[in-house]
């Protein structure tokens, strides 16, 4: 007991101060009131709200427009089909109400995300939701590439315009999501750092396509994480954090407390925690609080930021692991599992 | 400071009535609807009225059912209306004569229209309204949109004082439609002439237990008659209350009315006396003629009935001697119409006899214009002037027409912009007009009026909106005429040479704009000469945008409505330019501001890209086209078809006269062939060594433009150079024969459906199918000459085709082809199967609604014939009918059929008896047994010409009733689940044997898209705002409860093979069949390139499983259900969340989309469970169990 009370879990993220380093990610959970109420009386120290997509805006834009502008059809008996959408709330309009829902019943703090690649949009939602309450922004910055023209050059300027962009116009802290996809993810992450951004969530899960045999369709499938996708974020989160100064957060992978105390000794300030969430239901937030301060008070520490970054890749005791060298080391010893 | 709104006499009249009801009973009806839609949409956002209550608006499942409705809330004390028109105001009667007769008041709006008679009109005129002028209910006539507003509260304050119930019209379209700036009437002033002692008076006499009286009561001949002439006195006050609520009215509003209203100069001699829109020209003519000295004026009579012969004489000069009476109506075989006999007698009761002569205008929405007016004032000062008359038409026949000078014009225009704009329906030019109109009218002083004229077709027809904007108020009832726009525009340049006719609306000097993708170099040469010619005598200035550039380059896609508003301000002068551009953009950013920030943006951008982009052209001072008119292939046309069918689709409709029209409604089959309206921009391009003749493409295409045949070689001469077809496969057919696949290129409307179901795809390319669409213009000549080429090869022999297969069953001709149904149509397919299997003996009763307009709307017909000449007998009786009106078409077959067989036996001896016992015993059940039969039918013909006997003529005129007839009655979900439901079971109780298809759109589609009992929970639809509460009826359980009707459930589009059966099986039934179609529509918000989809997802998920109840099974102790789709493999979300009738109530009320898609999947799944214990139910172990249950109780 005595261990307990002396043991502070408390993490400074992005400019915000949280209670631990678990933090729920964009999922269904963190998508009503209901079950993020359950999230924060479990213990979880912030909410990402799922993302408003780019696509979902300017699709339902559209579909507005049509409703309103084309469904003149050259029929004198129904020069329309459909209720003119005279009142109606749309998706935007829902976010902001849920983050200001939010921000009313929890006393944690709401990190809103939003999801797409268009600045002119990006700037204009980001900007409504931080007067909507917001305490933080996650940017997912996702485009796939798939042009022979397009270089890795112009598509990372393009995502620091971005940046530079949407951090001109809002003041609360701003996140990052990145793609494992870099060339040189730490001199991108420092490009990121010098627009003034707050923190770099590693890494985005994208759904993958896939061809359905029977049909000749690409199908997108939604898979829930394994935990040995965490390896590669902890590896990342170790690379990066003597390196640069913003915030890192891992995500992807964490489904225990091994995973949430591996990926701070590499150095991530926080934890996202979503597939373990779905599987194991709020309480899992619970049992890996307990497990981390279990953790560290047999380790005998006395904080979370004593042990952060402990094991990062300057200060990891065989730090060449996290380099190539690993690879070559364990080809050598035929460590080959058939 | 009462508001200006700009808004059309449907809201006008709606805004009045929604704020002083309290219960508003609705049915969907043309030109009618929109009220009804607009109150449900205000209660379901909670607008309150007057008295602080949310109106209750319920839609009722015929009019019928709206005015019983009305009658009972009123007989319970609460404020109630409803809106209808034409055969709906029909259905009314009884119900009013019984609200009139117990002298309940309350108002019926009514946007009066056409009934049907020879043909089917949904243009106004004043038949309606005449057919209940006996009723008992008093006539208020409003004629123009601000009288709607007006006249709405006031025949609410009259009714309640004189507890006489008022119908309310005005004009279908030209009033109900047209927009107009009003004032709008305050709630202060409602309140104000609606005091709460009328209220409170009507209350005290509505049925309470508290205080009980008994009301329609069956009285016999010693009272009836004395009791029907207490009410005399009430109808004596009215017209006095009637005046007085006017003058009170005018002292709040500054409005004054007259319920007969005398215009024009005070010494007038000739007068014409009318009502309705028409009167607005007529005064409009009158200002004129008064100018130039005229002693004429105009008598505009607002209150109908109780007519006030007095009134109406007070209000006239006592100068006058001539006086012409219009109606807006025809009464066959009166001696007057009723407002000129009406006229008559008063004139003859007060002992003035004057010249009175009456005359018909303005039938189904025919023009009436000052020049009309004019002729009227002239034939009236003739000695022997016209009596009766008509005006506005050529009659030939009957000789009654006037003429006019089409020449004529008032200068009531003379200051007016008049603008007319050529766009095609869905291209968003009608909304961006009601836009440029409301612009204009709420940033100016102006007063403005726009109409919008309609095809006939429901895909890619042309609409044109006619637009004024002036200093002084509009009164021109009339379309912009000849010589007179200032403004003209062409939004689709393939309309140059359809419509060429357009440039004889521009004034001198006036603007034409022309969206092409021509330039400033080339444009000149695409319109045709006759319009160059009008370019250069008119002065006209040409200027060009390429509008769907501007749009792609823009980010607007294929949007050109604001790039064509932009350059209509730019260049019309109507505004100053940089100011209208200035509001443009307000009004974009009013409408999208909030919501969508992105799509201001693209209006920005294009809007100034329109101006960048828009230019004048040089006009060239010679003729020198390279355009020439459309032609139309008339080598197969016989006389009529020439003279009367093409000239209605070239427009000139209005130019024939009575004689060119047959006198009781019937029309040549197979015109629709004539048009080649080529809509598609690409068509499917058969790769006939990929392609496995599986015969899907021409299954689905919804217009018949894709077709197979199957052709042995030695027909094959001269072909095309680049004609396709591949040896058929199958061991149906002959070796060495050959199957095509061919696309009749101008009447494909590109919806690509085709290509969707092709299920052949290339190994090496999985995006390439064996149909593929591609562009047409490169392919339109070789094209064209295929399928002339394949057109003119014969069909092949119907007793040789597997009929069972798809691939069998295209191979049939399809005898519905190339109807004006929207690109996509979900019906369509079935109503071409039907005609494909059963064409050459079908007879169809159709239902009123959107398969009785693509299948039956002038001028053209999609109904065709065999090379034989036989074909689909169709007819249309009404709405509310068809399911008897298709079973009196049985009675009557098997009626001739069995009065012929008995003739037959008498003439046993003369005819040969072999050949008698050969028809009597001739089964008919396949295609050689009826051909075997038309043989006999014929040799007996042709054996009885040669008895001279009354029965040998009798049996020849009916023999060939002989032949197996197969009776269809089509029509969509609004018939058949509501209004005509009652018929529908009575049909389904009768045994007789008619096939019935349902059309289940899940809406009625035709009036766009109202909610029906097939509306599907939580789907939005209009009168049902905020989402369809109840469960969609279950129609197929209902019929199976007769055990003895055969019913399917089918979507073509999710398992075709299981649609062949059910309608080969539904065919073969000796009784009555009903099959339900799933039928995609766009009133579901969806892309109809995605129709297959749609279904596959409707059925997939519950929502539509497919199932086909046989009774003929019963009797062999199998399970006569059998349902054909698996259990239900996706949610019902997945379904809704692509239609956004479903996913809009998401936006508009979460809260209760949320609890309708839990309640609509508990229903599914119920009934999915329900539907599988029936047809899992062993009949052979239940017959055993009930035999040994009989001889136990032995």
């Amino acid at each position: 007991m005595r261990s307990k009370i002396m043991i502070d879990l408390t993490t400074q993220y992005a400019g915000l101060a949280l209670k631990n380093p678990l933090v729920a990610s964009s999922s269904p959970l963190t998508a009503n009131l209901d079950s993020v109420q359950k999230l924060e009386k479990a213990g979880i120290a912030a909410v990402i709200l799922p993302s408003l997509f780019e696509e979902e805006i300017l699709n339902e834009e559209e579909a507005f427009y049509s409703l309103a502008m084309e469904q003149d059809s050259s029929s004198a008996e129904g020069d329309n089909y459909l209720p003119q959408a005279h009142h109606y709330e749309n998706t935007s309009e829902r976010y902001l109400a849920l983050i200001e829902s939010y921000k009313a019943n929890l006393n944690i703090p709401v990190i809103a995300s939003l999801n797409g690649s268009n600045a002119e949009v990006l700037t204009l939602h980001a900007k409504d939701i931080e007067q909507a309450g917001a305490d933080a922004l996650e940017l997912n910055l996702y485009q796939v590439i798939c042009k022979v023209e397009q270089t890795a050059q112009q598509v990372e300027d393009d995502y620091i315009s971005l940046l530079e962009a949407i951090r001109s116009v809002i003041h609360i802290p701003i996140i990052v999501k990145l793609s494992s996809q870099y060339t040189s993810i730490p001199h991108f992450v420092k490009r990121v750092e010098q627009t003034g951004l707050n923190g770099v969530s590693i890494f985005n899960r994208f759904y993958q396509p896939n061809i359905h045999l029977d049909s000749h369709h690409i199908k997108h499938e939604l898979e829930l994480s394994k935990r040995y996708e965490s390896h590669q974020r902890i590896r990342w989160a170790a690379i990066l954090r003597d390196q640069v100064n913003l915030s890192i957060a891992v995500t992807g992978g964490i489904h225990s407390t091994d995973e949430v105390i591996k990926a701070i000794l590499a150095g991530a300030d926080i934890t996202c925690l979503c597939s373990t969430l779905l599987i194991n239901g709020t309480e899992q937030v619970s049992k890996i609080l307990i497990g981390l301060q279990s953790w560290l008070s047999e380790n005998e520490c006395q904080s979370v930021e004593q042990i952060k970054g402990s094991i990062s890749y300057l200060k990891a005791i065989d730090s060449a692991s996290y380099e190539r060298a690993a690879y070559v080391d364990l080809m050598s010893k035929n460590n080959w599992k058939l | 400071m009462p508001k200006k709104r700009i808004i059309d006499g449907n809201e006008a009249a709606a805004k009045i009535a929604h704020k002083i009801n309290e219960v508003i009973a609705i049915y969907p009806i043309t030109p009618a609807s929109p009220m009804g839609e607009w109150s449900d949409e205000w209660s379901s956002l909670g607008i309150k009225n007057i008295w602080g209550s949310i109106p209750s608006v319920v839609e009722m499942q015929s009019e019928a059912g709206a005015a019983g409705t009305v009658h009972g809330a009123l007989q319970s004390g609460a404020l109630t209306t409803t809106f209808t028109a034409s055969q709906g105001l029909l259905l009314m009667i009884p119900n009013m004569y019984k609200i009139a007769g117990e002298l309940t008041p309350c108002v019926i709006h009514v946007a009066s229209r056409s009934l049907a008679a020879q043909g089917l009109s949904i243009f106004g005129d004043h038949s309606d309204v005449m057919a209940v002028r006996t009723t008992g209910f008093a006539m208020l006539c409003a004629n123009s949109i601000q009288e709607v507003h007006d006249f709405a509260l006031i025949a609410q304050i009259i009714s309640l004082t004189s507890q006489i119930p008022i119908v309310h019209f005005f004009d279908g379209f030209r009033t109900s439609h047209e927009i107009a700036k009003i004032e709008v009437i305050t709630d202060e002033v409602i309140k104000k002439l609606l005091p709460q002692h009328l209220l409170s008076a009507f209350r005290s006499r509505a049925l309470s237990p508290e205080n009980p009286v008994i009301r329609g009561t069956s009285q016999n001949p010693d009272v009836y008659f004395q009791a029907r002439e207490t009410v005399n006195k009430y109808y004596l006050a009215l017209p006095a209350i009637a005046q007085q609520v006017m003058d009170n009215f005018a002292q709040l509003t500054g409005r004054q009315y007259q319920i007969y209203e005398y215009v024009g100069d005070a010494t007038a001699q000739s007068v014409i006396i009318l009502m309705g829109s028409g009167a607005e020209t007529v005064e409009e003519t009158v200002n004129y003629l008064n100018k130039q000295n005229k002693p004429v004026g105009l008598l505009k009579v607002r209150l109908f009935r109780p007519f006030d012969g007095m009134a109406l004489i007070k209000a006239l000069p006592n100068t006058v001697k001539n006086i012409a009476v219009l109606d807006r109506t025809k009464e066959p075989g009166a001696d007057g119409e009723p407002l000129y006999k009406d006229v008559v007698t008063a004139m003859y009761q007060a002992n003035t006899l004057l010249k009175i002569i009456g005359g018909r205008y303005g039938l189904s929405s025919k023009e009436f214009t000052p020049s009309m007016v004019k002729g009227i004032f002239d034939e009236l000062k003739k000695d022997h002037a016209k009596n009766p008359f008509t005006i506005g038409i050529v009659d030939d026949v009957s000789n009654t027409s006037l003429k006019w000078d089409k020449n004529f014009r008032t200068d009531a225009n003379s200051n007016t912009f008049q603008a007319m704009f050529y766009g095609l329906g869905a291209d968003g030019t009608v909304s961006a007009n009601k836009n440029t109109i409301k612009i204009i009218g709420e940033e100016t002083d102006l007063y403005t009026q726009g109409y919008f004229v309609y095809d006939s077709k429901k895909s890619g027809a042309m609409t044109v909106s006619h637009l004024r904007f002036g200093s002084s108020p509009i009164q021109s009832t009339y379309l912009i005429e000849e010589h007179e726009a200032n403004f003209i525009a062409c939004h689709q340049s393939n309309f140059l040479t359809k419509h060429v006719a357009m440039l004889n609306y521009a004034k001198h000097g006036s603007v034409f704009l022309i969206n092409t993708s021509s330039n400033t170099q080339t444009v000149w040469q695409t319109l045709p000469a006759v319009m160059q010619q009008q370019v250069i005598d008119k002065g006209i200035q040409l200027y060009i945008i390429d509008a769907y550039k501007v749009a792609k380059e823009s980010g607007m896609g294929k949007r050109i409505n604001t790039i064509m508003q932009t350059c209509f301000f730019a260049i019309s002068g109507v505004l100053p330019a940089k100011q209208a551009i200035a509001h443009i953009k307000n009004a974009v950013q009013k409408t999208y501001g909030k919501k969508s920030r992105t799509i201001v943006t693209k209006n920005y951008i294009a809007i100034d890209n329109s101006i960048a982009n828009l230019k004048q052209i040089d006009v060239p001072n010679k003729i020198d086209s390279q355009a020439t008119e459309k032609q139309y292939a008339t080598d197969r046309a016989n006389q009529f078809i020439k003279n009367v069918t093409l000239e209605l689709i070239k427009g000139n409709g209005d130019l024939l006269p009575v004689s060119a029209f047959p006198a009781d409604g019937s029309y040549p089959l197979a015109t629709t062939q004539y048009e080649k309206r080529a809509l598609a921009t690409e068509i499917p391009v058969w790769d006939e060594q990929l392609c496995t003749q599986c015969g899907k493409c021409p299954m689905v295409c919804p217009h018949a433009a894709i077709r197979s045949k199957v052709i042995s070689k030695t027909h094959l001469k001269a072909q095309p150079a680049v004609f396709k077809m591949a040896l058929v496969k199958g061991k149906d057919f002959n070796t060495g024969d050959y199957i095509v696949y061919q696309v009749s290129p101008e009447d494909c409307t590109g919806c690509s459906l085709c290509v969707d179901i092709c299920p052949i795809r290339d190994k090496t390319n999985v995006s390439r199918k064996a149909l593929n669409m591609q562009s047409l213009a490169p392919r339109l000549k070789q094209e064209k000459q295929n399928w002339q080429y394949f057109k003119n090869l014969p069909e092949y022999d119907r007793t040789k085709i597997k009929t069972t297969t798809i691939k069998g069953s295209q191979i049939l001709q399809p005898l519905f082809e190339f109807s004006g149904a929207c690109v996509g149509c979900g019906e369509t397919p079935y109503i071409k199967l039907v005609s494909q299997l059963f064409g050459d003996r079908l007879m169809v009763a159709n239902a009123t609604g959107c398969s009785s307009i693509y299948g039956g709307n002038l001028p053209t017909t999609p109904w065709a014939k065999t090379p034989e000449g036989r074909g689909p007998a169709w007819s249309n009786s009404l709405f509310e009918d068809n399911a008897e009106f298709g079973l009196g078409m049985r009675l009557a077959v098997d009626q001739q059929e069995q009065q012929a067989k008995t003739l037959l036996i008498q003439l046993k001896q003369q005819v040969g008896s072999d050949l008698v016992q050969s028809i009597l015993n001739a089964r008919q059940n396949t295609e050689q047994e009826i051909i075997e039969q038309r043989a006999r039918i014929k040799a007996l013909k042709a054996q009885l010409t040669t008895i001279n006997t009354q029965s040998a003529e009798r049996l020849n005129n009916m023999a060939e009733n002989l032949c197996k007839k197969s009776v269809w009655i089509i029509g969509g979900d609004g018939w058949a689940y509501d209004i005509g439901y009652g018929g529908v079971d009575h049909v389904l109780a009768s045994g007789k044997n008619v096939n019935i298809l349902v059309l289940d759109t899940e809406v009625y589609s035709n009036t766009g898209g109202q909610k029906s009992k097939a509306t599907p929970t939580g789907a939005v639809a209009k009168f049902a705002a905020s989402g369809k509460a109840i469960k969609k009826k279950d129609l197929a359980q209902q019929a199976m409860a007769y055990e003895n009707v055969y019913v399917a459930r089918v979507a073509y589009g999710a398992k075709d093979m299981q649609t062949l059966r059910a309608f080969h099986e539904a065919e073969s039934y000796p009784g009555v069949s009903i099959i339900i179609a799933y039928s995609p529509c766009i009133a579901h918000g969806m892309d109809m390139a995605n129709n297959h989809k749609h279904q596959k997802l409707a059925v997939n998920s519950g929502h539509w499983f497919l199932l086909r109840y046989d009774p003929r099974k019963l009797a062999k102790g199998e399970t006569p259900l059998k349902l054909d789709s698996k259990k239900p493999s996706i949610a019902y979300a997945d379904f809704t969340k692509l239609e956004t009738r479903f996913s809009m109530l998401w936006r508009s009320h979460p809260d209760l989309a949320e609890k309708y898609l839990k309640q609509a999947q508990n229903e599914i799944d119920e009934q999915y469970s329900h539907y599988k214990q029936l047809a899992d139910i062993d009949y052979d172990e239940y017959k055993l169990a009930e035999k040994n249950e009989e001889q136990n109780n032995d």
